[in-house]
């Protein structure tokens, strides 16, 4: 009696065609959802010059980590206020308004995933 | 935060925990192919030094290959036992044996089954020869005392494939309520779970934790803005002093 085991190496590069696809599709989703943080950060920024606003972008440092950026430096005092200028929180509001937006795009990334290589 | 003053950043990080899974995944797999065979070759011994002569049914044994593709899967089953990223995916794994312990106690119940019949026949073949001993006279008696022995062997296996029937019975029972539970909450077809449970399982389950430790960076990261904010507010806030007005008057 014998018995041989074949497929392993195809299991092996399936997943890794898995994983490798699974990076992407994530990194793809949450590079458009650090987009529409940012437009939602436009929308609540306090608008005098338009600098603050011209200077929020996002940016991809690494794989799966975004960053939105308020590039001038009195955006803090806008974002958290002084004792003269009142909170505007514009970068947290349009943070805590994307937060399920953010999973849904995780979400979406991994699901996309799935559906191109799980079957 | 900001690495120039007064910038405001914002990171959003999610922490890929799926691919250390898929590693130890394709490791396990593995390995578990090579158990499979080592175990198989072991039985390939035990069979050859067995009195009645199993030997004979191997025709029948060689069904047993078809099970190839389960044994497939039941490697990437056992290869998930090993990863240890999460007690849900623990939980799901602990079924995942459970199922692929339940398909090896089946094939072992199938080989048994078939020595059975095939001991059934040798006794068969012992009862002829007893028959025509009995006929021939005495020296044919030690051929009845071998028949008998043959008889009693035949026995124990018979007995012992109906207990290993009852245990895998129960233990398949177990593991496909589990596995169907399993399904439904998962939203997936029991074939589908059985044909990818390697992938599929580990893949969802990958998934949500991947998102549960994003989840909990952003919890994490909110409540750090909160701090921030809630330190900002009872910070005291700097005044213009009236010696610095009358030098701004000056």
């Amino acid at each position: 009696m014998s018995v041989s085991i074949d497929g392993v190496e195809e299991l092996a590069a399936s997943l890794q065609d898995l994983d490798e696809s699974i990076s992407d599709n994530v990194q793809e989703q949450l590079e458009d959802v650090a987009q529409q943080i940012a437009v939602t950060a436009k929308q609540y920024a306090p608008i005098r010059t338009g600098l603050l606003v011209s200077s929020i972008s996002a940016i991809v440092l690494a794989q799966w980590v975004v960053e939105i950026i308020c590039d001038v430096g009195y955006a803090i005092y806008q974002e958290f206020g002084t004792s003269r200028i009142a909170p505007r929180y514009f970068i947290t509001q349009a943070l805590n308004e994307n937060l399920s937006g953010i999973l849904d795009a995780v979400a979406a990334g991994v699901t996309a995933a799935i559906n191109e290589f799980g079957g | 935060m900001s690495s120039s003053v007064g910038v405001v950043t914002a990171t959003v990080e999610a922490i890929d925990n799926a691919s250390p899974v898929f590693e130890a995944i394709s490791g396990d797999a593995a390995t578990m192919a090579g158990n499979i065979s080592t175990d198989v070759s072991n039985m390939n011994s035990t069979m050859d030094t067995t009195t009645v002569s199993l030997r004979s049914i191997s025709s029948g044994i060689i069904a047993v290959g078809a099970m190839g593709s389960t044994i497939a899967s039941l490697a990437s089953s056992f290869g998930l036992v090993d990863s240890q990223t999460a007690k849900y995916i623990r939980t799901v794994m602990q079924m995942v044996e459970l199922v692929g312990e339940a398909m090896r106690v089946y094939n072992m119940l199938t080989l048994l089954t078939q020595g059975h019949a095939a001991t059934v026949t040798v006794d068969t073949t012992a009862q002829t020869a007893n028959d025509t001993a009995v006929t021939e006279g005495a020296a044919a008696q030690t051929a009845l005392g071998t028949a008998v022995m043959a008889e009693t062997t035949e026995q124990t296996a018979s007995t012992s494939a109906l207990s290993l029937s009852t245990i895998a019975q129960n233990v398949w029972s177990a593991a496909t309520s589990f596995a169907t539970s399993v399904c439904d909450a998962l939203n997936i077809s029991y074939g589908t779970f059985l044909i990818l449970t390697g992938v599929g399982i580990a893949l969802v389950i990958a998934a949500s934790v991947a998102m549960m430790s994003f989840a909990s960076n952003m919890n994490q990261a909110t409540s750090s803005v909160k701090s921030f904010n809630s330190a900002a507010a009872a910070t005291p806030q700097r005044r213009i002093t009236s010696s610095e007005r009358e030098l701004r008057h000056f």
